[in-house]
C-alpha cells in the first residue's frame, strides 16, 4: 500500500518539478536553411490552392532551388532562394514576410497591376470635378446631366455603409444607370461585395463557389460551399434595378476580382474594361521554424460557369485605355463608352 | 467592483470563523480559486514555433465530501498573452480557456495517516488563441471534451491535508481545425455565424492529458478550508502532423501555484 501511495507521490513531484512536457512535446523544427526551405516547399506542397491553374512543376523548383541552401548561408541568401521559390508562383497572395524584406511576385507588378487602365487625374478634373462627393469609402459624381451616377471605388479596404448607398442613389433620382468604377483596386474586405451588392436586385442567388484545401495532394479539396447573394426586402425600394457597368482592369485583385465574378449573377451589371488580375482564393498567413511569415492561398473560388479565374475575370466588353486621348485630350474612353451604352 | 468583491469575501470568511466548530473534511463546500502560472503552447498547423507567456486563472467550484465519496463540480477559466522564442513583436499572441469538470472519487484505502482515493472526472476544456499575424487564420480554437481517471494520495496532519494528485486522460472527443487553417472561407453573407469554424473536425484520441498536483489544505476550525497547490499538466491532440487530412498536433503546457478558499455551506 505504502508503495502505491509514494509512487503517487513521486509521479507527482518527479512531473510537476522537471517540467515534464520537454520530454511529452514534439521536438522543436529545426531552423537551420535546409529546414526551413524544406519546410516552406512542404507547406505550400499540401497546402497552396492553385497549382492546377498555375501551371508550375512543384517538385521541378524544390530540385532546382534546394542545391542552392545549406546550414551556412547567410539570412539574406535565404532570403532571396525562398523568395524566388514563391515566385515562380506568380500569385499576388503569396508572400514571404522577414523582419527586412517581403518576398512578392514581380510578375504581378510587370503583368498586371503596371497595366492598370486609369488616370485618376483625369477622372478627378476631367469628370467627376474637384467637387465631387464622398460617401464613406466612395467617391461620387453625377455624369451626362446627373443621368449617370458614377462612382468611383479605390479599395475594398474602405468601408462602404448601406445608409451612404442609399444616399447616394437619392442624390441622383433621374439618373438612367451606373458606373462602378473599380479599375486599380487591389481588394480588401470581401463584407464591402455583399455591402454594395445590397443596392443591387439581390434575391439569395448563387454568386460563387468556395473550396478550401482539405489534404496534402494537389487536388484534395473540401466540397463546393455557394455563396449567396444578400436577401434584399421585396418593399426596399432603394434597389437599383437599372443597368450598371463595372469598370475593371488589370489593377483589379482580391476582393476587386470577387466582386467582377459576383456580377455575373446580376442580369443588370455588365464588366466593361480588361480582364482583372484574379486573386480569388482566400489568403492565410503561416510561420516558419526561423521566424518568418508567409502568406498561402488556401482556398479557390469557382464561378457560377465553373470556371476557375483565378488569373483573371475577363470583361463582357473588352476595351483599354486610350493613353494617348488621355494625355493629350483629358478624355478616358472607357467612362466614355461606358456613358454612350447607358444613355442609349 | 474588484473592492467589493475584496469585502464580500473578507466578510464570508471571518464571519464564518466566528461560527461553532465544524469539521472541515466534511460537507458542501464553495470553493473560489485564483492562481498564476507559466503556459505554453503549440499548434503546428499554425506555426511550428513554441509560445510562452503568463497565465492567470480563476475558479469557482462546488465539493461535497462525505466518509467515503467526494464529488466536485468546477468552473476555471484561464488567460494568458505569449512570445515565441525568437522574441519577435510580432509574434505575440492571446490566449484564453474555459474548462468546466464533474468529478467523483471514492476512497479506497485508509491507512494510519494516509488515505488513498480514487475515481474519474468528465471535464470539457475550450481553449481559443488570437493571433494577429496569422492573417485570415488569426484564430485557433480546440474543445476537449474528456474522461479522466484521477488517483489522489492524502496525508492527514491534526489541521492539514498534504496531498499528491495524477490525473490521466485515456479518451478525449475533440474538436480542432482541420487541414487548412482558416477562420472562414466561404461567406454565408445572410447567416455569417454558419460559416464559422466550418473546417473544423470532432474526432477520438486517447492518452491526452496527463495532471498533477500538489498541495496542502488548512482544515479551519469553522469547517471552512484554504488550500495551496502546485499543479502541472500537458495536454496533446495526439494528431499527426503530416500526409494525413486529420487536424495538426495542438500541444499545450501549464505550471501554476493556485489558491483556494472554501466556504462551508
Amino acid at each position: 500500500m505504502k508503495k502505491i501511495l509514494l509512487s503517487i507521490i513521486s509521479g507527482c513531484l518527479l512531473l510537476a518539478v522537471t517540467s515534464c512536457e520537454k520530454a511529452l512535446m514534439v521536438d522543436d523544427v529545426s531552423a537551420s536553411p535546409t529546414s526551413t526551405f524544406g519546410y516552406l516547399w512542404k507547406k505550400f506542397d499540401q497546402q497552396y490552392a492553385m497549382f492546377d491553374v498555375k501551371g508550375v512543376d512543384w517538385n521541378a523548383m524544390y530540385d532546382s532551388l534546394y542545391p542552392r541552401v545549406n546550414d551556412t548561408m547567410s539570412s539574406d541568401s535565404l532570403f532571396l532562394v525562398c523568395a524566388a521559390l514563391l515566385n515562380s508562383l506568380h500569385d499576388g497572395h503569396v508572400n514571404l514576410y522577414t523582419p527586412y524584406d517581403v518576398g512578392r511576385s514581380d510578375s504581378i507588378y510587370y503583368d498586371f497591376y503596371s497595366q492598370s487602365d486609369i488616370d485618376v487625374n483625369t477622372v478627378v478634373l476631367h469628370y467627376m470635378g474637384v467637387n465631387y462627393h464622398v460617401a464613406g469609402g466612395l467617391a461620387h459624381a453625377g455624369l451626362c446631366g446627373d443621368s449617370v451616377i458614377y462612382i468611383r471605388y479605390g479599395s475594398f479596404s474602405n468601408a462602404i455603409g448601406e445608409g451612404q448607398l442609399r444616399h447616394l442613389l437619392h442624390s441622383y433620382p433621374n439618373a438612367k444607370g451606373m458606373i462602378f468604377d473599380i479599375r486599380g483596386n487591389g481588394g480588401g474586405n470581401v463584407a464591402n461585395i455583399y455591402r454594395f451588392l445590397k443596392l443591387m436586385p439581390s434575391h439569395g442567388q448563387p454568386l460563387y463557389y468556395s473550396q478550401i484545401k482539405s489534404g496534402p495532394a494537389h487536388d484534395d479539396f473540401s466540397p463546393l460551399e455557394t455563396t449567396y447573394a444578400p436577401l434584399v426586402s421585396a418593399s426596399d425600394t432603394d434597389v437599383f434595378e437599372k443597368p450598371v457597368i463595372v469598370l475593371i482592369d488589370r489593377g483589379c485583385f482580391s476582393a476587386a476580382s470577387s466582386f467582377a465574378i459576383c456580377t455575373y449573377a446580376y442580369p443588370n451589371i455588365t464588366l466593361m474594361g480588361d480582364t482583372t488580375s484574379g486573386g480569388l482564393g482566400m489568403p492565410s498567413t503561416g510561420v516558419l521554424p526561423n521566424g518568418w511569415r508567409y502568406r498561402i492561398t488556401l482556398t479557390r473560388t469557382l464561378a457560377l460557369d465553373g470556371g476557375n479565374y483565378e488569373n483573371g475575370v475577363p470583361p463582357d466588353i473588352p476595351l483599354r485605355l486610350d493613353w494617348e486621348k488621355v494625355w493629350q485630350q483629358g478624355r478616358d474612353n472607357i467612362i466614355d463608352s461606358a456613358c454612350a451604352i447607358l444613355m442609349k | 467592483m474588484k473592492r467589493i468583491i475584496t469585502i464580500i469575501l473578507s466578510l464570508l470568511f471571518f464571519i464564518s470563523l466566528a461560527q461553532a466548530q465544524h469539521d472541515a473534511s466534511q460537507g458542501i463546500h464553495i470553493g473560489m480559486q485564483g492562481g498564476i502560472g507559466y503556459g505554453l503552447y503549440r499548434d503546428i498547423g499554425a506555426s511550428p514555433l513554441t509560445y510562452r507567456g503568463l497565465e492567470l486563472m480563476s475558479g469557482l467550484s462546488v465539493s461535497v465530501w462525505q466518509p467515503l465519496w467526494r464529488f466536485e463540480t468546477r468552473l476555471n477559466l484561464c488567460g494568458g498573452g505569449y512570445g515565441n522564442r525568437l522574441g519577435l513583436n510580432y509574434m505575440q499572441a492571446y490566449g484564453g480557456q474555459v474548462r468546466i469538470d464533474f468529478q467523483a472519487m471514492r476512497k479506497t484505502v485508509e491507512m494510519g495517516r494516509w488515505q488513498l482515493w480514487a475515481g474519474a472526472s468528465l471535464d470539457d476544456r475550450a481553449d481559443i488563441r488570437y493571433n494577429s499575424t496569422l492573417g485570415n487564420s488569426c484564430v485557433g480554437a480546440s474543445n476537449f471534451i474528456n474522461l479522466n481517471l484521477i488517483g489522489r494520495a492524502e496525508m492527514h496532519l491534526s489541521h492539514w491535508v498534504l496531498h499528491g494528485q495524477l490525473a490521466m486522460t485515456p479518451l478525449s472527443l475533440l474538436l480542432r481545425p482541420g487541414f487548412c487553417y482558416m477562420d472562414n472561407y466561404d461567406h454565408q453573407i445572410n447567416n455569417p455565424l454558419s460559416d464559422f469554424m466550418k473546417q473544423y473536425q470532432w474526432y477520438w484520441a486517447g492518452a491526452t492529458i496527463v495532471a498533477t498536483q500538489l498541495g496542502a489544505t488548512l482544515l479551519l476550525q469553522n469547517g471552512n478550508r484554504v488550500a495551496l497547490s502546485y499543479r502541472w499538466h500537458y495536454l496533446t491532440s495526439r494528431a499527426t502532423a503530416d500526409n494525413v487530412t486529420a487536424p495538426y498536433t495542438f500541444e499545450q503546457a501549464g505550471h501554476a501555484i493556485v489558491f483556494e478558499l472554501g466556504f462551508k455551506l
